[in-house]
């Protein structure tokens, strides 16, 4: 591979930058630190200011059927590409297969994941906005793809925009995808959050150095406790404003498709490990989640099971990105 | 090659000077608080406690001063980080030629 195309993906040391935002994005935002990343779509590893002119430019050749991919926790657009080297391709991902396929225009997000998720859901509702003013077309059609913590600021966009702000992009949402999407929070940071709690209580100075270490991790990780998508779940008068300290029920989007992809560590969904570690990070959500009660999935199965694919590895897989396409072709 | 904008540089340096002071004084407040423990035992024996509260003014003070003295270091360090920073900023302009930032804009 040559210079001129290591340039175009995210090499070390984006990564390096991303994963420090991830575990401590709210402080590098709060403190101003050159090292803290500025929300945008990127393409070719460079951020896209949104403009007619650029939009143009960049997009030469528009389809009204646009599609974003927003990543999780501590990644970038990166994710998206197959991780096996052998068949590395920066160029290859969900977003250029649906548009090779289906016409889909891909738009990848990057974002500061340390910060709270309703923030990254307000941020990314205003770019939406923007996008679809700036946009060379009309877009009849936008479909959402979040992976892990990326499924949380796509709802919380799509709540902000509803409700908040009236965003006329948040109609043309059809689909959104949700590939292990903690909705119900992730049991890793559940085992942080007691774990510090506990450090914190033991009267030895040393447990609580631990203890307020390990409390330095960002909001935007704290949210993934109960799957927080809105400011309410920060904004009371508690004592340790460091932590979220309710879960408030957000609705689903109401006129979309929702369509939950989960990975499990064992071949068999009901194997005593993969209910336990679900997909290494997050678990199978339950029976009840099967259907999305308020939405027109009301009453079909939404939830798709992918035995042995781990957490990550959902970004770019093929069977999953075959059931996003088989799914999409659904009219 | 890794390649960091020089803004991101600064974020660098400024989060190791932050991350540096704040390790300081965790570890020396962790440290002041567990070495008061056997002094609090001795300065109950009557016959030890004189000469234990002057050791333990004595331990109090060499400790406060290799901790001042890593903060003064770590001061100064990022002190001169940011000079060469600012000095490396300048210099492709006075060449004419403007450093391309990373988060430049496309196209």
């Amino acid at each position: 591979m040559n210079n001129q195309s290591t340039d175009r993906i995210p090499r070390w040391t984006e990564w390096s930058i991303s994963v420090l935002n991830g575990m401590v994005g709210d402080y590098l935002q709060e403190r101003q630190n050159g090292l803290a990343i500025n929300m945008a779509f990127y393409q070719h590893n460079r951020p896209l200011l949104i403009t007619t002119d650029n939009l143009r430019q960049a997009v030469p050749n528009p389809t009204a059927k646009v599609c974003l991919l927003i990543h999780g926790l501590g990644c970038n657009e990166g994710i998206w590409a197959p991780a096996d080297r052998a068949q590395y391709d920066p160029t290859c991902s969900y977003g250029t297969s649906l548009q090779h396929d289906l016409g889909y225009t891909p738009f990848y997000l990057r974002y500061n994941t340390g910060l709270p998720v309703a923030e990254n859901g307000k941020r990314l509702a205003g770019l939406l906005d923007e996008l679809s003013a700036c946009y060379p077309m009309n877009i009849d059609e936008l479909t959402l793809i979040g992976h892990s913590m990326g499924g949380l600021v796509l709802r919380s966009a799509c709540h902000y925009a509803l409700h908040h702000h009236q965003y006329g992009w948040v109609k043309k949402v059809r689909r959104a995808f949700y590939l292990g999407t903690p909705h119900d929070g992730a049991d890793l940071e559940k085992v942080g959050h007691v774990t510090t709690a506990v450090l914190n209580a033991v009267p030895n100075p040393i447990t609580r150095l631990i203890g307020s270490i390990l409390n330095l991790r960002s909001r935007g990780v704290k949210d993934l406790r109960l799957g927080n998508l809105v400011d309410d779940d920060w904004s009371d008068d508690f004592p340790d404003n460091s932590l979220p300290r309710r879960h408030k029920v957000v609705p689903w989007l109401p006129h979309a498709h929702h369509y939950l992809l989960v990975g499990t560590v064992a071949e068999d969904p009901r194997h005593p490990a993969s209910r336990l570690l679900g997909d290494t990070l997050v678990r199978v959500p339950p029976v009840h989640r099967t259907s999305l009660p308020g939405t027109k999935d009301a009453h079909q199965s939404t939830v798709k099971v992918f035995p042995r694919v781990h957490h990550l590895e959902l970004a770019h897989h093929t069977g999953v990105y075959q059931q996003i396409k088989q799914w999409c072709e659904i009219d | 090659m890794a390649r960091f904008s020089i803004q991101q540089v600064r974020g660098l340096k400024d989060l190791i000077q932050e991350t540096v002071e704040a390790g300081t004084n965790a570890a020396e407040q962790v440290h002041q608080s567990i070495a008061k423990q056997p002094y609090a035992v001795l300065k109950r024996i009557p016959l030890i406690a004189p000469p234990a509260r002057i050791i333990e003014r004595c331990q109090h003070a060499l400790t406060s001063g290799i901790y001042q003295s890593i903060r003064v270091v770590n001061q100064v360090s990022g002190s001169l980080a940011t000079k060469a920073l600012d000095h490396l900023e300048e210099k492709p302009e006075a060449s004419g030629q403007p450093e391309q930032d990373h988060r430049s804009l496309l196209p």
